[in-house]
């Protein structure tokens, strides 16, 4: 390398002219540092896809918080079911919902069975007539009758309710339309095996069996079970002055009250039995077709990302890299073997077009006059080649797309465990980025014309995946093809592009 | 590609243009790194760094020197900087231990001729050997590298001198360097 030895007359010029060809070879990180931070719209889709793996992670772990709270609270109405049980609370309130003359509405009744109960004639009624007046009456053995009050700005100097629960008492009392008979006579009330109490310390519903099982699952199914509950703190036992204090009043007679809202949750139970959402993930190995162009295979290999390498007849070269999907599939089950699908999905591919750097010169594109079906040519400076030449440069074809899939899905084979489905979709997309080489007509350079670019796509899907896991949680997994329907370039392009897809999609659900 | 459609090229932030640049200076650039940096992957380090500086001010080279010295001096820059930054200068820049620094002569590879001089480079103190990668191989004076490392310009001085000093040392024991005929002489008297 150096015959020369160091010359000690001349030490500087001397270690200058060694330590000048000296020379050392990056390692390929360097330039890939480099590289994104120039180009970080490069970037993106993989930051993409972290946020949308992060997404979906928050939302699994939400679902799941959700499901948790559900079934706590679930499991206190249950430890609550069993006290009232064994012992009668000091409290207790009996809800009558029977058929109200001023309402009009068939109810359902919450009538204890206990004959004892039924024969009770100590009872509260909070009755909301049409005249928007609020009448709580107390029939008692002891003669009080019933007291009835006026519903505004009359809570606390009548009943002796705190202002906060006035007001929450206003709100709901606009929501109701039923009658709620509450009963303050805990004395007169007897200890129930069938009854259910919900809130031990601070109310207790006596209800019937059925009919509380009722209350009690949509009240679990509700987003708002802590907003249900309504805490009658204090029934003044002297039944001359019966006197309710709500320390929280809300959504009560949303549920126990109208069963209209009962209805609809039955109604959104049964649609959630029906409704599975599924998170995905596919890894995909994205190319493309040209033309229906044969695709012959070539031995040179750009990009470290390459998966194949290949070229069409009419002289593009270009390599199939890693793209991917993510998204969320909803399916709606038609009947046990078919469902509905849809979603939302995002769609990343890319592959490499194999070019080689050239002086500026000028290229062709022959493009349609849509209107006119004329053919015209369009000009541009180009500075690549079509990469048979040396010094072989890779330039990334890439599409992002946003995409709404719609189709169906149909179970093969299966048992609780697993099952083995197939799926098909089409799917109307935006494209919300893309970036694209085209190759000029004589197939000789390559040329950028975001105006070429289709802005929306329409694409199939199909798929085939196993499902197992346990009832709650779910993981999908299978082969899944995507073809780009449309071209990736508008009609007045004479070429037609359409972009493949092959991945293994890995997706998870969570069943309500 | 020539120079100018490579320029050209960085000017119009096209990637092959950039990739062009940087393989044709990378290898020199590494090795200026590597003679001030700790290990390979800090002179990398540099490197990257350096490099991003060139792309992002390719537009103020009006061409007026050679593109590569243009970039060496962004790079040297850059090294010295990030130096500053992981504050690996500030800590060993002390002339009294440095001077009683024991070469073993076994951490001296046996390898080329220019990468040997550049171990036995990398053998100094980062302080001995910042000074005098900047005054004898990049060409800077004295007081070019009293401001550029924020010492004094004696304290370059002074340090360029020991670790000439130290370097000689190394050498001769490398047998990369002959012995001064004066020192030879003064030998063969005794």
């Amino acid at each position: 390398m150096i015959d020369r030895r160091f010359d000690m007359m001349d030490f500087e010029q001397s270690l200058k002219d060694h330590a000048d060809q000296f020379r050392l070879t990056p390692s390929k990180r360097v330039w890939n540092g480099i590289y994104n931070n120039l180009h970080p719209g490069s970037r993106w889709p993989s930051m993409t896809m972290g946020i949308v793996f992060i997404l979906t992670l928050l939302s699994i772990g939400y679902l799941n918080n959700s499901s948790k709270k559900s079934t706590l609270q679930e499991s206190s109405v249950k430890i609550a079911e069993s006290k009232s049980g064994n012992s009668k609370p000091a409290n207790s309130i009996n809800f009558d919902l029977e058929n109200n003359s001023s309402s009009g509405l068939n109810q359902k009744s919450f009538k204890d069975n206990d004959p004892k109960q039924s024969t009770s004639s100590e009872k509260l009624s909070i009755n909301r007539a049409e005249n928007e007046k609020l009448n709580v009456q107390n029939h008692s053995k002891t003669g009080s009758g019933w007291s009835s009050l006026n519903k505004t700005n009359r809570y606390s100097e009548n009943v002796g309710l705190p202002s906060n629960a006035v007001n929450n008492a206003q709100k709901a009392d606009h929501a109701t339309d039923d009658l709620l008979k509450l009963n303050p006579d805990a004395q007169s009330l007897p200890s129930k095996s069938n009854s259910i109490s919900i809130l031990p310390e601070n109310l207790n519903l006596f209800v019937k069996e059925d009919d509380a099982i009722t209350i009690k699952n949509s009240m679990v199914m509700s987003e708002n079970f802590n907003n249900i509950v309504a805490l009658v703190t204090s029934v003044d036992q002297n039944p001359s002055s019966s006197r309710l204090q709500l320390n929280s009043y809300s959504a009560i007679n949303t549920h126990l009250q109208q069963p209209g809202k009962t209805f609809s949750k039955k109604i959104h139970r049964r649609w959630s039995k029906k409704i599975e959402w599924i998170y995905y993930i596919t890894p995909t190995i994205s190319t493309a077709s040209f033309d229906g162009s044969d695709l012959t295979s070539s031995p040179i290999n750009y990009s470290p990302l390459v998966v194949f390498q290949r070229s069409t007849s009419n002289g593009m070269i270009y390599n199939a890299k890693l793209g991917f999907e993510t998204g969320a599939k909803m399916t709606y089950a038609l009947s046990e073997k078919w469902k509905l699908l849809t979603g939302f999905n995002l769609n990343y591919s890319d592959y490499n077009i194999v070019s080689n750097p050239i002086h500026p010169t000028f290229a062709t594109l022959t493009l349609k006059n849509m209107s006119t079906g004329a053919l015209y040519s369009k000009n541009y400076i180009t500075f690549y080649g079509d990469g048979q030449s040396y010094g072989q440069i890779g330039l990334t074809n890439y599409n992002l797309q946003f995409s709404i899939p719609l189709g169906i899905e149909y179970q093969v084979w299966g048992n609780q465990k697993m099952q083995i489905n197939i799926a098909s979709a089409v799917e109307p997309s935006v494209v919300l980025q893309s970036n694209s080489y085209i190759i000029s007509s004589d197939k000789r350079n390559y040329v950028q014309d975001p105006e070429l670019m289709r802005k929306m796509n329409l694409g199939g899907n199909f798929g085939a995946f196993i499902s197992f896991g346990s009832n709650k949680i779910k993981w999908h997994i299978g082969p899944d093809v995507y073809y780009q329907l449309l071209s990736t370039y508008k009609s007045e392009y004479t070429g037609k592009e359409h972009l493949i897809n092959y991945g293994i999609r890995i997706g998870i659900s969570k069943k309500y | 590609m020539t120079e100018e459609s490579i320029l050209q090229g960085c000017l119009d932030n096209l990637s092959f243009a950039q990739e062009e640049l940087y393989k044709r200076f990378s290898p020199k650039m590494l090795g200026v790194c590597y003679r001030y940096a700790h290990s390979r992957e800090d002179a990398e380090d540099m490197l990257q760094e350096g490099f991003i500086k060139v792309y992002a001010q390719i537009q103020q080279f009006k061409g007026s020197g050679s593109l590569e010295g243009w970039i060496r001096k962004i790079v040297v820059h850059t090294c010295i900087n990030l130096l500053k930054k992981n504050k690996k200068f500030s800590d060993s820049v002390d002339l009294v231990y440095a001077s009683n620094i024991k070469i073993n002569e076994n951490n001296i590879p046996s390898m080329l001729q220019a990468k040997q001089v550049v171990d036995c480079i990398r053998l100094l103190p980062i302080g001995y050997r910042t000074v005098l990668n900047l005054y004898a191989i990049e060409g800077y004076s004295h007081k070019e590298i009293s401001s550029i490392l924020e010492i004094e310009e004696s304290t370059s001085r002074s340090q360029y001198t020991r670790a000439r000093g130290l370097l000689e040392d190394i050498l001769i024991k490398k047998k990369i360097l002959q012995k001064p005929r004066e020192n030879v002489s003064m030998v063969a008297i005794k």
